[in-house]
């Protein structure tokens, strides 16, 4: 009945191991810190505001969505309203050329696609590359 | 005589573990805010079921959420929703972790301090964590986005990493923090005022 017990203590403490290695895989595999490279890209950026259209085109070093819309905030000196959720290790648009995300609860925000595939991570998480095409558009939560 | 009823009524060794279980659930969620999904309200929530049953199954993840929360929308996140959406997510996240209380209440009977039982108490962990991601998510789709399948389908998608997060929480936040819970629960006496004074006595 002892040894039984040692046996089952054992597992679980294999189950918690695993469960903590597993942990640590998935944080480490989500972690990217890919903002800018050293041979240029070119791409083009089109962001669809609610009655406006900024059309950017670039040879850049900046290879993520969220590099490539500072630059072009930049280069057309407009603002970005964003903030860095700790939790879910990424960036969220809040607002883009003072258009903000669910203005008095219109529900809209601000959401990207490249090559027309919805972004499903964070913007400065999403990796660009040569010829890519990158949309902002500010609408309803959907793909 | 009054005095007597209200020992009767409130189980206070039930109360002071209620009570610690909030702590807990309230200092892990708190301290661990910085990674999604690693919280320890799931523990709390089926211990609250499997230790102390009945109001405690929704009292105690309740109480959790409500202080949390109150915290994490004041001082975090408090630009990203509108009052609304975060009364909807809650109603959702709440409920959620009162699923697990009661999912919890059902291995209530005969708890043991043994590998066996907390190996069970993991396993049912597991299982109200895909109950509890499902339910969210779903809760997600029905506040934030338009009603259609393909965002069902998106949402769901979306969720997947983070329900493999919280199954790894689940997983190491569940015997560690049951296996002392459990024994303390069952060999040291807490304050308990019925203990001391059996109902047949007071009665």
């Amino acid at each position: 009945m002892r040894r039984k017990n040692i046996i089952g203590w054992l597992v679980l403490l294999i189950v918690i191991m695993s469960g903590i290695g597993g942990l640590q895989f998935l944080i480490h595999s989500t972690e990217t810190h890919i903002s800018s490279i050293e041979e240029p890209i070119i791409t083009t950026m089109r962001i669809h505001g609610d009655d406006w259209i900024i059309e950017y085109s670039s040879a850049t070093t900046n290879n993520t969505v969220y590099t490539l819309l500072l630059e072009c905030a930049s280069e057309y000196n407009f603002t970005i309203g964003s903030t860095f959720w700790q939790g879910y290790n990424a960036v969220f648009i809040n607002s883009i050329n003072g258009a903000i995300n669910n203005a008095d609860g219109n529900n809209l925000w601000w959401q990207y696609y490249v090559n027309g595939g919805y972004g499903e991570v964070g913007c400065d998480k999403k990796e660009i590359f040569d010829g890519d095409f990158v949309e902002w558009k500010y609408e309803k939560a959907q793909q | 005589m009054i005095e007597k009823k209200v020992k009767m009524l409130i189980d206070w060794r039930k109360l002071c573990m209620a009570i610690g279980l909030i702590m807990i659930g309230v200092l892990g969620r708190i301290l661990l805010l910085s990674y999604a999904n690693i919280e320890t309200v799931m523990v709390v929530a089926l211990l609250s079921g499997c230790l102390l049953g009945g109001i405690y199954c929704v009292f105690v993840p309740v109480t959790v959420m409500a202080l949390t929360d109150w915290y994490i929308y004041t001082y975090h996140y408090h630009s990203a929703f509108t009052p609304n959406t975060i009364l909807g997510i809650t109603l959702f996240t709440w409920s959620g972790f009162v699923i697990a209380g009661f999912l919890g209440s059902s291995l209530k009977r005969k708890v043991v301090c043994s590998p066996t039982y907390v190996g069970i108490i993991t396993g049912m962990g597991v299982i109200a964590t895909l109950i509890y991601d499902t339910w969210t998510a779903f809760g997600w789709w029905y506040i934030v986005y338009p009603h259609t399948t393909d965002n069902l389908r998106l949402v769901y998608t979306l969720q997947l990493p983070f329900t493999l997060y919280h199954l790894m929480s689940t997983i190491i936040f569940v015997p560690i923090i049951s296996i002392p819970i459990i024994y303390l629960w069952k060999h040291a006496h807490l304050i308990s005022m019925n203990d001391a004074e059996p109902v047949e006595s007071a009665a």
